[in-house]
């Protein structure tokens, strides 16, 4: 067993490494952008832009630059977690259109018109005269299609753009600037700030090594989310380990069942109970006992639009799991 | 068929006759070939993400037997071993095993080299019934037991006996028909399953995570579902062989040898079916398998259905437990599809044999 320690601890020190390389490629790299708003004040709060003035040059995923002369009026959101953010700010009357995957709040819900997101209909989207595209996953290609009609697209991917809950403030910043509401977004986002803050309050005195170990689920067949990703960041500001580790490379890696129960983690959190996964279910799988988790119960189901979707309800999922993981800091 | 009367040459040649094949003569190589796959499977068993010493493996694997003590484990370790690593080996094998034997009594009836399991749409009937179950709300509450296998069958028989019904022309089945049926068949149900796929896009990721396939999440259950329709095809097929062996040589001969040819067509086609079924409901789609490993098996040992299917289905288990253990390794950890192993690991090796082969047959 001494190996299966000592390739845990590399794991371990792989996993260090990798969020050390990560944080530093944070620091220079500004993925959104010269217009990233918190770089301008550091120390201070995330995302909050400093008043700027049009036009605002973005640098896409795909290394196209972006350039807006004014806000948009006629937006169609292909991605929830942006649609999420554009209604928290109060900037849903520049909605043209929004994905079918869009359901909170229940106005988004409620919007009309939709497109999909998964297969994009360039027609259906161009047909509503949009002067901004949103786009966050471009596996259909549908970045291309609306260049090539010359409708300006705003791609950020989420892969690429969100790995931490500080890109995801950062994405409030521009979706405010970009719907003229910026005031309304500066206020949510001292809010999320100060939310955020006073989790990383509480949990102060406990050293960055010594928190719980996590599985977190996506799916039945063990696909979960790694350090690199912004579900992953959560666990870090919770000063817990999160098993999925850097993923081997993958920002959301099939985890083999036997290295979920030598990690034995000592809480499991289900983002598939949508999928008809439950805590019972967990319990009974086979071999599943020989986890802590499973032996102290604490496996945990989550809501899974909070925790994978980039919006400002992933302060929510914070809250809910700082409460979980520690019941007594957080009565 | 073209190779017919190459083959007829062959058997008039008594100086290149291949040695009698009984079960009596072949015993030795079966035997070898079973002691083989045993000891891949073991080796498989022993191996993986979370390093057991293969003694502490063996000495779990022997504390489960019925009356054999080997003192306490490790929960930890007893858990990777029984619940985990066995269960996903042994369904490997079995899986490995039936989509091989299965492939090789296809390439039979159907006298067709191309012939592989899924020829009749067991995939895509399977992918149809698995999807429209992950669409429904049926799967959410169902809970422990998945409902998801049971409607994968259903959906790959009701596809083969679609095939099976369009390619019917009074009282026979024509292969060729049949093929094409076939091909058919698993056109719709692609097409199905693709319009589904996009159409309920929050369930994707569930629907492609089927259809690829694996043994992550193999348990004893499946293993036992899966065992009697595997038995069951075994037992009913492999008698046959000496009749599929006929019927290799011209359809109409043998049936003026006296071969009901289409009563063995359906039972073979029926039982290999059925099992292909059961097997693709508890693993998913795993290509290559079914194809491959029967034409190795032939290259190596010949064409007598007699051997070829007894090896096809014990190689094809060595292959699969082979392949997952790739899976499963390649990234300590982390999962990689086994079908992409399969096709990776398995197409090289397969045209090595194949050019090997053709070397020799070239005139010098």
């Amino acid at each position: 067993m001494d190996i299966v320690r000592r390739g845990a601890r590399t794991l371990w020190l792989m996993a260090v490494c990798a969020a050390l390389l990560f944080a530093a490629a944070c620091g220079g790299d500004d993925g959104a952008g010269d217009d990233r708003p918190f770089e301008d004040n550091p120390t201070e709060i995330q995302g909050v832009s400093t008043p700027s003035a049009f036009p605002i040059e973005i640098e896409r995923s795909d290394g196209q630059k972006l350039t807006l002369d004014g806000p948009a009026k006629r937006i169609v959101s292909l991605s929830p977690g942006a649609t999420e953010i554009i209604f928290a700010v109060g900037g849903e009357a520049s909605l043209a259109g929004v994905d079918k995957l869009a359901n909170y709040p229940a106005a988004a819900a409620a919007f009309e018109p939709k497109v999909d997101a998964f297969q994009p209909n360039v027609e259906a989207i161009a047909a509503l005269t949009p002067d901004l595209v949103i786009v966050a996953d471009n596996g259909s290609g549908i970045v291309g299609n609306l260049d090539r009609l010359n409708i300006p697209v705003l791609y950020l991917d989420i892969d690429d753009e969100v790995k931490s809950i500080d890109d995801i403030f950062g994405q409030i910043g521009l979706l405010g600037r970009i719907t003229g509401t910026e005031e309304a977004a500066n206020e949510l986002l001292v809010d999320l700030n100060a939310r955020v803050k006073a989790v990383e309050e509480k949990l102060v005195g406990l050293p960055t090594t010594r928190g719980p170990a996590v599985y977190h689920e996506l799916d039945s067949t063990f696909y979960s989310a790694s350090d690199g990703t912004f579900i992953g960041s959560l666990y870090r500001t919770l000063h817990a380990r999160n098993i999925a580790g850097d993923g081997g490379g993958v920002p959301y890696p099939q985890l083999t069942q036997e290295a979920i129960i030598a990690a034995s983690p000592n809480i499991i959190v289900l983002a598939d109970e949508d999928f008809g996964v439950t805590v019972e279910s967990v319990k009974a799988r086979p071999g599943w006992s020989a986890i802590k988790a499973v032996q102290e119960d604490r496996i945990y189901g989550i809501n899974a639009d909070i925790i994978s979707r980039p919006g400002p309800r992933i302060v929510d999922a914070l809250e809910q799991l700082a409460k979980a993981f520690y019941p007594n800091a957080f009565q | 068929m073209q190779i017919a009367p190459a083959r007829r040459a062959r058997l008039a040649a008594p100086d290149d006759a291949p040695p009698l094949v009984t079960w009596r003569t072949q015993a030795p190589l079966f035997l070898l070939a079973a002691l083989g796959t045993l000891l891949v499977a073991l080796f498989a068993v022993s191996w993986g993400t979370v390093d057991i010493p293969p003694r502490t493996t063996l000495s779990i694997l022997a504390g489960h037997l019925p009356f054999i003590s080997t003192g306490e484990h490790a929960a930890t370790a007893d858990a990777i071993i029984w619940q985990v690593r066995m269960p996903r080996v042994l369904l490997a094998g079995m899986v490995g095993a039936t989509l091989a034997f299965s492939g090789a009594a296809y390439q039979g009836v159907f006298r067709n080299p191309l012939a592989e399991p899924y020829l009749l749409g067991v995939a895509a009937g399977a992918s149809v019934g698995a999807t429209l179950m992950i669409i429904s709300p049926l799967f959410v509450v169902a809970g422990m037991f998945s409902p998801v296998p049971p409607a994968a069958f259903a959906g790959a028989l009701i596809a083969v006996a679609l095939s099976y019904g369009l390619a019917r022309n009074g009282g026979s089945v024509p292969a060729a028909s049949l093929i094409l049926a076939g091909v058919a068949v698993s056109s719709i149900g692609t097409a199905v399953v693709t319009y589904l796929m996009l159409t309920y896009n929050e369930r994707t990721l569930e629907i492609l995570n089927w259809i690829l396939g694996g043994f992550n999440t193999a348990t004893w259950t499946d293993a036992a579902i899966l065992l009697p329709y595997a038995a069951l095809a075994l037992a009913g097929i492999a008698p046959l062989a000496r009749i599929i062996n006929v019927m290799q040589l011209d359809e109409d001969e043998a049936r003026h040898l006296g071969v009901n040819v289409e009563a063995v067509k359906v039972a073979v086609l029926a039982l290999a079916s059925l099992a292909t079924a059961a097997a693709v409901s508890v693993s998913g789609i795993i290509g290559f398998v079914g194809l491959i490993v029967p034409h190795a098996v032939r290259m190596a040992w010949g064409p007598d259905y007699r051997r070829l299917l007894p090896l096809s289905a014990l190689f094809g288990a060595a292959f699969l437990i082979l392949a997952d253990l790739i899976a499963r390794s390649i990234n300590p950890g982390y999962e990689v599809p086994i079908g992409v192993i399969t096709a990776l690991v398995g197409a090289p090796f397969f045209l090595a044999l194949l050019r090997r082969q053709g070397a020799g047959r070239r005139p010098a």
